[in-house]
């Protein structure tokens, strides 16, 4: 065994040595996306598993590196290694993943691997979103695995619709890992790669015996959680259930019951499921370092032909923007039913995507709002607002620059009041952007939970469902399709609005203490009529300073007395707001 | 006479610079009234009243980290009320999950005027009585300060001002208008700055006030700014948040003159305390502003600071195993109360300090100006080896070396990160290394980040108080006008031109920066450039240093720095601290990275002349601070008493 104060000092090297090629591949990179955090840096050994990841890394993109090491590792000769493939890789075909060899005296001891999620990757839809596509080769153009040559990295900007900033980009992320590869190779020539390896090999195995610890905290049981997506062509919201059976030394996740292969992007290869299920249980164990997650004592389970093992040429870029969230979202709450403490609601969904494209030949535009949901609940208080999905690690444009940049004007960009779940804590309201385009334009909008919100916990409130309306020819109307648009024509002057859905809220809605609901109502966050109705408390003043303390005993012990509180509900009717 | 305070959560440090001589004084603080401990600090000065005094304060950051601030009222554009609690869309960390997070101002004391301008002029005008209205109905609701925040009105003021004009001198609490505190043309952060001023206003007023009230007619008061800068009380009252980073501007500043005089205008200036590390790296003379810092999870801060970074590693920091058997150090940290395990106040949590006492690498007596403490090495040994030694199963002297060498490289890594960032090599810049625990840590700082050279300015515990002595006033113009760089129509020029015509005159340091961004990309660079440079010459350079070639690149803000010439000079301040009065120190036991401990001669600082050197392994002690050179560097003391380390090989 390795001297703990080498391993110590080692590893403390190894994660500094990652963290800072993710920064030097920010810090370089031309996309704005890109420097706010849709990147992800691992290290991997040769045979596989996992070193580490970057501590900004965004979850999900990380956790797809390794479906990549997999397959290059075994490339021979190999350099310096790129792909966007999503079926093999996970992942949509935004994501342009890298990989290169760590030599040391000729052998082979490490990978280096990155992933960016490109803003751009040509294909039918802008900005990576292609609602609209009904095969892969409308998403964009997919690079088998091969080397980063000049000639192939040529070949994706030239597809790309802003080619010198992706150029930068590619640039930028080849050469991150060269510093990578730089940084392994002179840790191992200060401590020699024998000790780096064994450094390595007592890490991993402590972190899974962490995670084989921290997993007794699960209940023995099966859980199970069902959740339902937009359909991509208007039809039937499609299922999404998870069944999570732990028994003493095995987890189980089984996604059987999920919806079919879906004819539009909402799909996952296999891959993605996999990353997007490891990455709840990330979330649950937060104190695992990432080499503690090798998929050993969890088995993951996922019906031939459903819209989770999704294969060619059945189209993916609905993976980063909606799925993968909200599979990590449904692992999150049926782990949340088995673990005491550490669970949280549902989150209002994964971020929802709006493109706005201008067609004008001599202004070309092209702008991509990622437009955050409102968080769940948990037991430890309100969810968040304006939540990052919990697969991303990245960040909202300003409305400043946005409409110094393009020709829009963004009207509201706020809290939707009143969509959070009610709760003893409530889920997080969603947001409203609302967007005038000031030149004719095409929207394209790859969204969900239009057709059910998001869960709530131990009785807490479910969260309000999306909503999207475009204001043209002089009035509101809801655009057809649900939560999937490709390139609808926008006029000089017309509006988009969306209101994406709120958190699921936790704990039963009548145990909220009184002093938040008075800020609440203050805040507008909810009406007088609500607070009654919703949470038992009756507010005599507007403006929520002062309560009716027996009406609000009374009708809040009612709910354990009787179920019918219809006296008080018509009196609360006639209250104002 | 001319005094520098410090006022931190746990000691007042005040730095008296008369005839040549330095002298120091350390009393308690007084949080419930600071003003107090600034007066008792001033009182045991004992000789007469100082004419000047120069004063660091973090009673504003404390306020906002604690959140005692005030009840704001926020008056802002319809349809945005809520871009304080809306942030970036973002999370706190990248696992775990959320809770909610509460803004500065509370969303039932934010409210919508009708207004709006498009960044270059305004579409709709702001209605004088709907501003009242709505002033007053925040006032009727508590508000004790309020902070007018308009889209866009970093680059179009107008309607921000004429809201303010309507309602200055109608209204007790103080007004404030977000374009008069922050330039930043992104909304979130300029609206955060605006509230976290706003917040903190009532109770740096009150502080400002107390002090004024204590004070003789003959002295005359500066606040240091984070921008390193000198500003009168009042000044400071118009933007009070300007003073969050004083007391690390101070010791940059201070850092920045001993470069100066030294001759090196590439160094990296470290201040190393007892709860947090503070680093800035500097290129060419002049440190970097920044308006891009964050004082806690969604409360970024959009005014021109000095570009310095913080990370939570002090010598209070609180080591711990992690969960696969490795140290990590911070970024918790016990404080001065109850403190280190060794102040034997407490046996729970083991620090970098007890890692230092057990390895002898400070005395088991420390001194600080104005008295001394005793420090227990059994308890420091015995909570070291409980948390940390046995876990990882090495002995207590092993896990100190470790303890130590950790939190130096974390340290270093933050350095490399912002040296990443500026695209620099630091391996030929200078370290200057001060705070408690800095000239204790900078070698090993040092050698990770291949410096070879390193000075220790006197009185390095002392440092922030009386680099401020060295601070002079600093004027900054900004203006956000944006312009293509490669097909110039002459804004470039024009503004630079403006720039450069306002700034002269002064026998000044002026710096002009420039913010660009690729057409198309709102991600934002910056760039120093020279007074007679053309945008054409300017994207050349621009499109070399950052990779840019090919890309249009826009300039949208132009800001210039003026640095008075401070009115003291370093020898001024400190021709010569060395004393009559030598203590002779016993050599004691150090254990050095090889694990061999050494019998290890100990020096007092104050006793050595300039000119006298020697080599490590040796210990040099002053009050406040220990200097530790290991094997393999030299040390000698040169002029104004600086120390120098350097590596032998």
């Amino acid at each position: 065994m390795i001297d703990a104060i080498l391993r110590s000092r080692i590893w403390s090297r190894m994660q500094a040595g990652v963290d800072e090629a993710e920064a030097h591949f920010r810090s370089r990179c031309g996309s704005g996306s890109l420097a706010d955090g849709e990147t992800a840096v691992a290290l991997f050994l040769p045979d596989g598993s996992v070193v580490t990841d970057g501590t900004q890394s965004a979850p999900f993109l990380s956790m797809t590196l390794r479906p990549w090491v997999e397959k290059v590792r075994g490339a021979e000769g190999a350099t310096t290694l790129v792909s966007n493939d999503p079926y093999d890789f996970g992942g949509s075909i935004a994501d342009i993943k890298m990989a290169a060899p760590i030599s040391i005296d000729g052998s082979i001891v490490a990978w280096g691997t990155i992933v960016g999620h490109c803003p751009d990757i040509g294909g039918r839809g802008v900005g990576g979103v292609s609602p609209g596509a009904r095969a892969i080769q409308e998403e964009g153009v997919r690079i088998p695995m091969g080397e980063a040559t000049a000639d192939r990295l040529q070949l994706i900007c030239e597809n790309a619709r802003l080619p010198r900033l992706t150029r930068q980009d590619l640039e930028a992320q080849r050469s991150a890992l060269g510093l990578l590869g730089e940084w392994i190779v002179g840790l191992a020539h200060t401590h020699g790669w024998e000790s780096i390896e064994a450094a390595i090999r007592e890490v991993q195995s402590r972190a899974q015996t962490g995670l084989r610890k921290a997993m007794t905290e699960l209940k023995p049981g099966s859980y199970v959680r069902r959740d339902r997506l937009d359909s991509d062509t208007a039809g039937v919201p499609v299922p999404l259930e998870v069944t999570l059976t732990v028994t003493d030394c095995q987890v189980t996740v089984d996604f059987a019951g999920s919806g079919n292969v879906s004819p539009g992007p909402t799909n996952c290869a296999y891959a993605s499921t996999v990353a997007a299920t490891v990455c709840g249980f990330r979330h649950i164990f937060p104190e695992i370092p990432a080499c503690g997650f090798g998929i050993e004592g969890l088995e993951i389970q996922v019906p031939h032909g459903s819209l989770l093992d999704a294969r060619f040429p059945a189209p993916v870029s609905g993976t980063v923007d909606v799925l993968a969230d909200r599979l990590t979202s449904l692992v999150i709450e049926a782990l949340s039913q088995a673990v005491h403490g550490r669970g949280q609601a549902c989150d209002g969904g994964g971020g929802d995507v709006v493109v706005i494209e201008g067609h004008d030949p001599d202004h070309p535009f092209s702008l991509r709002f990622v437009v955050g949901t409102g968080g769940g609940a948990s037991g430890r208080g309100d969810g968040l607002l304006n939540a990052d999905a919990s697969t991303r690690h990245s960040r909202f444009p300003s409305i400043e620059d946005v409409e110094r940049t393009f020709p829009v004007r963004v009207c509201q960009y706020g809290e939707r009041e009143r969509s959070g779940g009610a709760g003893r804590y409530r889920g997080a309201n969603g947001t409203v952007l609302e967007v005038e385009v000031r030149c004719a334009g095409r929207l394209s909008l790859y969204a969900d939970r239009f057709s059910r919100g998001a869960g709530g916990h131990h009785r807490g409130g479910r969260g309000s469902v999306t909503e999207l309306e475009v204001f043209t020819d002089g009035h509101w109307q809801k655009p057809p399709g649900i939560g999937r648009l490709q390139s609808l024509e926008l006029a000089a002057g017309d509006r988009v609005r969306i209101r994406t859905a709120g958190g699921g809220g936790y704990g039963h809605p009548y145990e909220r203490a009184v002093r938040l609901l008075q800020e609440d109502v203050a805040a507008g966050r909810l009406t007088r009529k609500e607070a009654a109705k919703d949470h038992g408390v009756v507010f005599t003043r507007a403006d929520g300073r002062d309560y009716d303390s027996a009406k609000t005993f009374k009708l809040r012990s009612y709910r354990l007395t009787s179920s019918d509180v219809d006296d008080f509900l018509d009196e609360i009717e006639t209250l104002e707001d | 006479m001319i005094v520098g305070i410090d006022i931190g959560g746990t000691f007042t440090d005040l730095v008296c610079s008369e005839d040549g001589q330095l002298r120091t004084i350390k009393v308690p603080s007084t949080p419930s009234d600071f003003s107090e401990g600034f007066s008792n600090a001033i009182s045991a000065l004992d000789s007469g009243t100082p004419g000047e005094i120069i004063h660091g304060t973090t009673v504003a950051t404390n306020a906002l980290i604690q959140r005692r601030g005030a009840r704001v009222g926020l008056i802002t554009t319809s349809g945005f009320r809520d871009i304080l609690a809306m942030r970036r869309r973002d999370r706190r960390s990248v696992y775990g999950l959320e809770t909610a997070f509460l803004p500065l101002v509370p969303r039932s004391m934010s409210r919508e005027v009708t207004e709006r301008s498009d960044g270059k002029s305004v579409i709709v005008p702001v209605d004088p009585a709907e501003v009242a209205s709505v002033a007053s109905s925040l006032v009727d609701d508590g508000a004790e300060a309020i902070l007018i925040a308009f889209l866009h009105s970093a680059t179009c003021p107008d309607n921000e001002k004429a809201a303010a004009a309507q309602l200055v001198d109608r209204f007790e609490v103080p007004i404030f208008a977000s374009h008069e505190l922050s330039d930043a043309t992104t909304e979130f952060e300029r609206f955060s700055t605006g509230a976290a001023s706003a917040y903190v206003a009532p109770i740096l007023h009150r502080y400002l006030d107390a002090i004024d009230h204590r004070l003789e007619p003959t002295n005359r008061l500066q606040v240091v700014t984070s921008d390193g800068g000198l500003v009168s009380p009042d000044e400071a009252k118009v933007n009070p948040i300007r003073t969050a980073l004083s007391g690390p501007a101070a010791g940059v500043w201070g850092a920045k003159s001993i470069s100066q005089q030294l001759g090196y205008p590439a160094f990296v200036a470290c201040d190393m305390g007892g709860t947090s590390f503070d680093a800035c790296l500097v290129n060419e003379g002049e440190p970097a502003l920044t308006r891009d810092r964050e004082l806690g999870f969604g409360l970024p801060l959009a005014l021109e600071m000095l570009d310095i970074a913080t990370i939570g590693a002090g010598g209070g920091s609180v080591v711990s195993v992690s969960s696969v058997g490795t140290v990590e150090v911070g970024p918790d940290g016990v404080g001065a109360d109850p403190g280190p395990a060794c102040y034997g106040n407490q046996v729970h949590q083991a620090t970098v300090t007890d890692a230092d006492l057990v390895l002898g690498r400070i005395p088991d007596v420390l001194h600080l100006p104005g008295g001394s403490r005793d420090l227990d090495p059994d308890a420091a040994r015995k909570t070291l080896n409980e948390r940390v030694a046995a876990p990882i199963g090495v002995s207590a002297e092993d896990a100190a070396l470790l303890v130590v060498s950790t939190v130096e490289e974390k340290m270093a890594d933050q350095i490399r990160t912002m040296a990443t960032a500026n695209r620099t090599d630091v391996s030929d810049h200078v370290l200057i290394a001060y705070g408690g625990a800095g000239p204790l840590h900078a070698a090993g700082i040092a050698r990770s980040l291949g410096i070879r050279s390193i000075a220790i300015p006197p009185e390095a515990g002392l440092f922030s108080a009386w680099g401020g002595l060295l601070a002079s006033r600093r004027s900054i113009l900004s203006t956000v006008r944006e312009f293509s760089l490669e097909a110039s129509d002459g804004t470039f020029e024009d503004v630079l031109k403006q720039h450069v015509a306002k700034a002269a005159g002064s026998d000044s340091n002026v710096l002009h920066t420039l913010d660009f961004r690729c057409a198309g990309s709102t991600r934002v660079m910056s760039l120093r450039v020279d007074g007679e440079e053309c945008a054409g010459q300017v994207a050349t350079r621009a499109s070399e240093q950052f990779g840019l070639v090919g890309h249009d690149l826009v300039g949208f803000r132009l800001t210039t720095s003026v640095v008075e010439n401070p009115s003291r000079s370093l020898e001024a301040i400190l021709p010569n601290t060395s004393t009559d009065e030598v203590r002779t120190l016993e050599p004691r036991e150090v254990t050095f990275e090889d694990g061999v401990k050494v019998a290890c001669p100990v020096l007092d600082r104050g006793g050595l002349k300039p000119g006298d050197a020697g080599e490590g392994p040796c210990i040099i002690e002053e009050a406040g601070a220990t200097t530790v050179v290991p094997p393999g560097y030299r040390w000698r003391v040169g002029d104004v008493s600086m120390l120098f380390l350097e590596a032998v090989s």
